[in-house]
């Protein structure tokens, strides 16, 4: 391939020997967000993993169903219900799995099981995509907590098809997930989200952390032991902890509101790093450090200028000028051509007071604004830009 | 210019409006990425908005940053300079206050005030903050070559 030829267009990803249809594993179609650029992204591979776990679980639980007697089933039963991955098809994302062989199979038939696991799995997830919502009386009440546990990095716009053939698909997506969630009555969910916040306290044996987002403290744990020294780098101990932004996976409640995190993806500082070593030198300053009466800024008001700097990041709003006041505030000061634009963080208040004026002297204005409503104050800067 | 300004004190007198330059300290804390924050120019209602400069026909910028650093003790990364004329175009006064007999017991050499009593709101101060710190040089310390 030519080095022109290599960047003049993308080509789908297919890697496939020939697939039996015998083998093949139903159809499987990944659409939407992430899944409508060519390949699969790796996120994808964790949820057909997880897809795999689900199927296992479900047929397990129909052997057991036609072998009451038994206590638990076969030795090698999970060992010969595994799932390949062996071509992604043209397409949105279509990975196309298919059974393994394992040899015994005739002692219990797992193919089958297999199967029948696929079917009941669609029939499911067709039940709560029908008028209803109701789930089909024949799946597993034992199996719905891995039933909810598929699609946990799913985005809103993301969304899986399950078929036979590709005709009468039974779709899943957030939507689904979370009337399951209703349905089987689970407590919670498992979610993949990020959560920008502190970390406050870390813990090496449990491997457990404190992670103070918004106004709530969280309890977290983490899997993997080098996870430790990666949040110990953003943890606060006598100086102030960093928002970073955390890449989770977290118990969500059916009201939304996240209850634990169970696991640590990921983590990095939510600010690029001169910014928040602006907002740490800050936080050094001590008190006289402008007149003998100067108070050092205020904790709370460095963390409202955090928050309100993290949304000009999200926004591609640039950095301003990051300066402590003299009566122990922060002030973020965005001097432009004509325009000069403050948004001051006062000590001991529950209000910015927000204010831009044209250098020519053709516009003004100024307001208190709720030190909280961190839109508005980002509204106030866009609005004063332009 | 401003038709509301304050009365002079005894022993203050105004700077003539020409090219002398008023020195000016500049805080650690007012400097961040190499850019001044306009609260370097800016009083504040506990300074009955003057802000507090020295007259460079009375003290050069080293002796003013020395004695600022080491006899009053307050931190300064060096000293920057604006003109009477700046201050003018401002819509603002240049004062010098040095002979006056009141405020603090001991005044830096040279002492003289910018004016901001007579602006009429927040955004006025700011706008004139602004144009001092646009007009000012640094002067002391000079970096070599």
């Amino acid at each position: 391939m030519s080095a022109s030829s290599r960047g003049s267009s993308v080509r789908p990803t297919v890697y496939s020997r020939s697939v039996d249809e015998e083998e093949r594993f139903g159809v499987i179609r990944m659409r939407g967000g992430r899944y409508e650029q060519p390949g699969l992204p790796l996120v994808g591979a964790a949820e057909l993993r997880r897809y795999e776990q689900l199927v296992q679980r479900v047929a397990r639980s129909l052997f057991m169903r036609e072998h009451p007697k038994r206590k638990r089933a076969p030795r090698n039963f999970g060992q010969s219900i595994s799932l390949r991955l062996t071509a992604i098809e043209e397409g949105c994302v279509i990975p196309v799995l298919s059974r393994t062989s394992s040899g015994e199979d005739t002692l219990f038939r797992s193919g089958d099981y297999l199967e029948d696991a696929r079917r009941l799995i669609n029939d499911a997830l067709r039940g709560f995509n029908s008028e209803s919502q109701q789930l089909d009386r024949k799946f597993p009440v034992d199996c719905l907590q891995e039933l909810a546990s598929f699609g946990r990095s799913f985005t809103k716009d993301e969304f899986v098809e399950f078929s036979d053939n590709g005709e009468n698909a039974a779709i899943f997506d957030i939507g689904v997930r979370q009337r399951i969630q209703q349905v089987s009555r689970l407590e919670s969910l498992e979610v993949e989200l990020l959560l920008h916040g502190q970390v406050t306290g870390l813990r090496s044996d449990p491997q457990r952390f404190d992670f103070l987002t918004g106004e709530r403290k969280l309890t977290g744990s983490y899997l993997d032991p080098a996870t430790w020294s990666e949040l110990h780098a953003f943890e606060g101990f006598a100086e102030r902890a960093p928002m970073v932004a955390l890449s989770v996976v977290a118990q969500q409640a059916r009201s939304g509101e996240i209850v634990q995190i169970q696991d640590v993806l990921g983590i990095e500082a939510a600010l690029p790093p001169e910014w928040a070593s602006r907002l740490e030198t800050l936080s050094q300053l001590r008190a006289g450090w402008l007149t003998p009466d100067s108070p050092p800024p205020d904790a709370r008001s460095i963390d409202l200028a955090e928050q309100l700097l993290l949304a000009c990041v999200d926004e591609g709003i640039g950095r301003p000028g990051i300066f402590p006041t003299p009566e122990g505030g922060v002030l973020l000061e965005w001097s432009l051509a004509n325009v000069e634009i403050d948004i001051e963080f006062p000590p001991n208040k529950n209000f910015a007071e927000a204010s831009w004026f044209q250098e020519d002297e053709t516009g003004e204005g100024s307001k208190e604004i709720d030190s909280e409503n961190i839109d508005a104050l980002v509204d106030f800067v866009r609005e004063a830009w332009v | 210019m401003s038709s509301n300004w304050v009365e002079l004190q005894p022993g203050e007198s105004i700077v003539p409006d020409g090219g002398e330059k008023l020195w000016r300290n500049i805080n650690p804390g007012w400097i961040d990425a190499g850019a001044i924050s306009k609260q370097a120019f800016l009083p504040f209602p506990k300074d009955d908005y003057q802000l507090s400069c020295a007259r460079s026909s009375k003290v050069d910028a080293a002796e003013h940053h020395r004695e600022f650093t080491e006899d009053f003790g307050f931190a300064s990364v060096g000293v920057w300079s604006v003109t009477a004329k700046d201050v003018s175009e401002a819509e603002l006064r240049s004062i010098d206050d040095s002979e006056a007999g009141y405020g603090q017991a001991k005044k830096p050499a040279g002492h003289a005030y910018i004016d901001y009593r007579s602006c009429e709101s927040g955004n006025a101060r700011k706008r004139s903050a602004r144009h001092l710190r646009e007009a000012a040089h640094k002067e002391h310390p000079l970096e070599e070559g």
